[in-house]
């Protein structure tokens, strides 16, 4: 797969990554051969339905995989200088959270129920650097604000006597102490509300404005992609079957399971005689079928599809797209 | 009402929340003074953030909570004042689906199992032709073959299935009244749309009235087309309509915002739109809800009468109703 | 999983399926193998070995391990392998009745009290937490000498279920209590289903993995209290037993003497015997979990 723009403009290039885990029923191939590429300043949307491997092509990025799981090939880059499957123990941990932040599904249940939130801060940042207790307190306030929480009360607060949407707004704060390069969010927004959501939603989009921070915002619903993403990645079963710019995906959809999604999602605003569900059969991610992963639930499908996997490839206009019906 | 199937009169549930031996126990309002209908195979979306007191009004109408004060009726007859026989038939005719399929189906009992108990029960089936029947329900609701299904544990299957599975329930003893309390929320958002089309068309042949509680409006547009919506707000209810011109047309303050706060998969509208003009980000606690009107405090239109007065629920003509001072 | 792929299996319990999750890991089948070997040694072995318990042969006395004497003999003469046989069966019974009424008292009061909830509830757990802080041995000595008819193993076995049953009772009231906020209990008071069925049909069948734990961890805390109160010799015996072995052999050999000694066959086998059953008990309870959960099954 060719990069697309400079060498310089890609934060994090995914190459050919793999990583199966061992589980009673047999070998689960979580990611096959995934590809992915993420700018430098963009917000990009990983979307795909459960157990497409999202959750665990986002921890690969920062080397954490599950005890039973293992990457078994693949290369990642982060500024093309740093080949982060092989940093060894010590720089791998400064790696995490300073270069790379991630905030993990449910992050709620990840604040120490025994650590006020002002503690947290304190203990994230020491760990990694060497700064004043004030002044990460003042640094932290910055980022409670940020946040509209306020700091005087909300710092002072066991994790149990906050709300769910304030913990997470906490959470937030506190991936963007060490300001890092990447910040990961792992649906960041399913457990909230709907006025919470928007507000979270809203404060992103501004952080990103003001400080070009890049993000990777992982989810299974289009909705919220519309309103925060600047590229989409459509995954399934393990791969990335297309990339584009959000109008790209949401108004020019070219893979045919990206269209489905879209037909899938109900809206306030369009016709309802337009939604359609995803056709079925689901597959069994222990024995996908051969060729084209998503062949027998395509409408399109050619005996190519059913032998042969589509690369994904370049399609110009800064897209890519696995699928033999536009790519001949 | 004649067709009036299911009724709350002025229904409001208290809980005591105590808090500790020395102070006073508080009282959480969990429904207010609410008061609403569903008719024959009408459908009815409950709208509302967590907290609003839906999934509590749900299972009062379900007579699974008695309410504090007011009265539920069915089919004109107050559910607390039956006996035991009109009760039991009453709740014959009312059933639930859960949020949660994971949680909603006994995990130590074989499909089969907890398909057959309500059928026997009812004498809807006996000993000699249960299995059929089973084997009947579970083709209804789409898992071909029964056979892959009926011996299985519910661990054993996916969300999607078991929430089959807990419609296969609920409508195996014909049901005239079903509550889906977020019946899809915890399903792929992918998902959602074959479980509402599988409720839809049961809806539709069985005549089910329907009442479908969720925080999210664009699923409430999908699934009740041309149904009513309730919104909620701290335990009140706050507007209720025709679901496509509340949309269209909302009137309460909080409806307009719930609006406008919800994600649309359109990145030009979803870019463009303003963030709700709310003076506070954060839900009041339901435990000391603010005085007057309980939306007072994040409202951007709100007068001095608000925080003195609660405003009643009052009909504005075409089938609306609202609560609030100012519209 | 796909929705409408068929696998025609049936999912049916399979035959001996019991006996297939035990012999998965090599700790259950070691500790159904030692379990086993004891109910057998408890029930045929008893009526296969001969004992004189009246013999009094000081020639006797004392014999190392031989082919005769395997475990060599006593004081009297008397073979130590016999004796540890005969004893197994009075060890065995009491801590199994024991341990049944424990349950039977425990999960009856603590479901009945997280069922019945409110005041009542609150009551019953006070009355439990009461029975909780009464130190459990000294009891078991007063009630040991006290009640005559102690050699009766039935009594026995409920002298030393007296507080036992407060702690199960607490452990199966909690999870009454989070079972009742479950959706299918609630969908269960939809269906109509009634009160017996909720709670026999829905509760129990959940319960079952808990009930069946607590009698093994019963059943170990019996044997210890009851070979407990032989070796200090506070309980009346009238067959032989491993406390009252190990009692007998302090008494003659002297503490000091008898573990350096060829006596020392005396002390280790009942110590041996005691540990092994607990250990067994132990190692098969962690099977148990899976025969009775479906979800740790793994097909």
């Amino acid at each position: 797969m060719t990069l697309k723009g400079s060498p310089e403009d890609i934060l994090i290039s995914v190459r050919n990554l793999t990583v199966t885990f061992r589980v009673p029923r047999g070998i689960l191939v979580a990611v096959d051969r995934a590809n992915l590429d993420i700018r430098k300043g963009e917000i990009l949307a990983l979307v795909g339905e459960s157990g497409c491997g999202k959750t665990v092509l986002a921890h690969s990025l920062l080397n954490i995989v599950d005890p039973n799981g293992e990457i078994k090939s693949g290369k990642i880059l982060f500024k093309n200088e740093i080949d982060v499957l092989s940093l060894p123990e010590e720089e791998l941990r400064k790696f995490r959270w300073k270069k790379v932040a991630i905030i993990f599904q449910a992050a709620q249940n990840s604040l120490n129920p025994v650590m006020r939130v002002y503690e947290h801060a304190v203990d994230t940042t020491l760990a990694h650097e060497k700064v004043s207790e004030n002044e990460i307190y003042k640094k932290f306030s910055e980022m409670l604000k940020w946040v509209r929480l306020e700091p005087e009360r909300v710092s002072r607060l066991y994790p149990h006597e906050a709300s769910g949407g304030m913990k997470q707004r906490i959470i937030s704060a506190l991936s963007l102490l060490l300001d890092p390069e990447l910040l990961i969010l792992d649906e960041p927004t399913s457990a909230l509300d709907v006025l919470t959501q928007a507000y979270i939603l809203k404060f992103l989009r501004n952080l990103h404005e003001q400080t070009g921070m890049t993000m990777l915002y992982i989810t299974h619903d289009l909705a919220t992609v519309a309103e925060i993403a600047d590229r989409v990645a459509i995954m399934y079963l393990g791969q990335i079957v297309e990339t584009g710019g959000v109008d790209q995906i949401f108004y020019d959809p070219k893979h045919p399971y990206t269209e489905a999604l879209i037909k899938a999602t109900p809206s306030l605003l369009s016709d309802i005689s337009e939604i359609k569900p995803l056709p079925g059969p689901l597959p069994d991610p222990f024995s996908p079928p051969p060729g084209c992963k998503f062949h027998p639930r395509c409408a399109f499908a050619t005996d190519r599809c059913r032998k042969i996997p589509p690369p994904l490839v370049d399609i110009g206009d800064d897209r890519t797209l696995a699928c033999y019906k536009e790519v001949k | 009402m004649p067709d009036s199937l299911i009724e709350a009169r002025s229904v409001s549930k208290y809980f005591r929340i105590s808090r500790g031996a020395i102070k006073e126990a508080a009282i959480l309002k969990a429904v207010d003074d609410a008061s609403m209908e569903i008719k024959n195979g009408e459908t009815v979306c409950l709208v509302g953030e967590s907290g609003c007191g839906k999934s509590t009004l749900g299972r009062l109408l379900l007579g699974l909570l008695e309410p504090t004060h007011g009265s539920i009726l069915y089919k004109g007859k107050d559910i607390w004042n039956m006996n035991a026989r009109e009760f039991m038939e009453y709740r014959r005719n009312a059933q639930i689906i859960h949020q949660d399929p994971y949680d909603a189906i006994n995990p130590v009992r074989t499909i089969y199992s907890s398909l057959s108990g309500p059928l026997l029960h009812y004498k809807l089936a006996n000993r000699s032709n249960v299995r059929e029947k089973v084997a009947e329900l579970l083709e209804l609701v789409g898992l071909i073959p029964a056979s892959d299904f009926m011996n299985r544990f519910p661990c054993r299957l996916s969300g999607g299935q078991l929430q089959r599975i807990a419609i296969a329930r609920a409508i195996s003893v014909n049901p005239s009244f079903i509550v889906a309390d977020e019946a899809v929320s915890m399903l792929d958002a992918s998902l959602r749309i074959n479980i509402l089309n599988l409720l839809l068309d049961l809806k539709k042949k069985f005549n089910l009235a329907c009442l479908f509680i969720t925080h999210d409006l664009a699923i409430a547009r999908y699934f009740a087309k041309d149904g009513r919506v309730i919104i909620m707000y701290l335990g009140n209810i706050v507007e209720s309509g025709n679901l496509e011109e509340v949309i269209r047309k909302p009137m309460h303050p909080y409806t307009e915002v719930l609006i406008e706060a919800s994600p649309v998969p359109d990145p030009k509208v979803a870019k463009s739109r303003p963030l709700p003009n709310l003076r506070s980000v954060e839900i009041p606690s339901a435990i000391n809800p603010p005085p007057g009107c309980k939306f007072h405090t994040r409202c951007p239109y709100a007068i001095d009468k608000c925080s003195k007065e609660v405003p009643e629920l009052r009909d504005v003509g075409g089938g609306r109703k609202i609560a609030c001072h100012l519209r | 999983m796909s929705e409408n792929k068929s696998e025609s299996k049936n999912h049916a319990p399979r035959k001996f399926q019991t006996l297939r999750i035990i012999a998965k890991s090599k700790r259950s089948t070691a500790g159904f193998i030692i379990t086993a070997f004891f109910i057998l040694m408890a029930t045929i072995g008893v009526e296969i070995t001969p004992l004189d318990l009246s013999k009094f042969n000081l020639a006797e006395s004392y014999l190392p391990p031989s082919w005769e004497h395997p475990l060599g003999t006593d004081y009297f003469g008397r073979d130590i392998w016999a004796m540890i046989i005969h004893g197994s069966r009075d060890v065995l019974l009491v801590g199994s009745l024991a341990a049944l009424i424990t349950i039977t008292i425990g999960v009856a009061y603590g479901a009945f009290s997280g069922l019945i909830g409110g005041k009542a509830d609150m009551t019953l757990m006070s009355i439990v937490d009461i029975v909780l802080t009464i130190p459990n041995f000294p009891l078991l000595i007063v009630l040991a000498a006290v009640i005559k008819q102690a050699t009766n193993p039935l009594i026995m076995a409920a002298i030393l279920s007296v507080t036992a049953w407060a702690g199960v009772a607490r452990a199966i009231r909690s999870q009454v209590l989070s079972l009742r906020q479950r959706g299918f209990i609630e969908a269960a008071t939809c269906l109509g289903m009634s009160k017996r069925h909720i709670v026999f049909n829905e509760i129990m069948p959940n319960l079952m993995p808990y009930i069946v734990v607590s009698f093994i961890m019963s059943m170990i805390g019996a044997i210890y209290a009851q070979v407990g109160l032989f070796t200090l010799g506070l309980a009346p015996y009238s067959t032989v037993n491993w406390g009252m072995m190990l009692n007998m052999a302090m008494q003659h050999a002297g503490f000091g003497g008898a573990v350096f000694a060829v006596k020392h066959g005396n002390i280790l086998a009942p110590v041996l015997a005691i540990t092994l059953l607990d250990v067994g008990l132990i190692m098969l309870s962690g099977a148990v979990e899976e025969i009775f959960n479906p979800r740790l099954r793994e097909e």
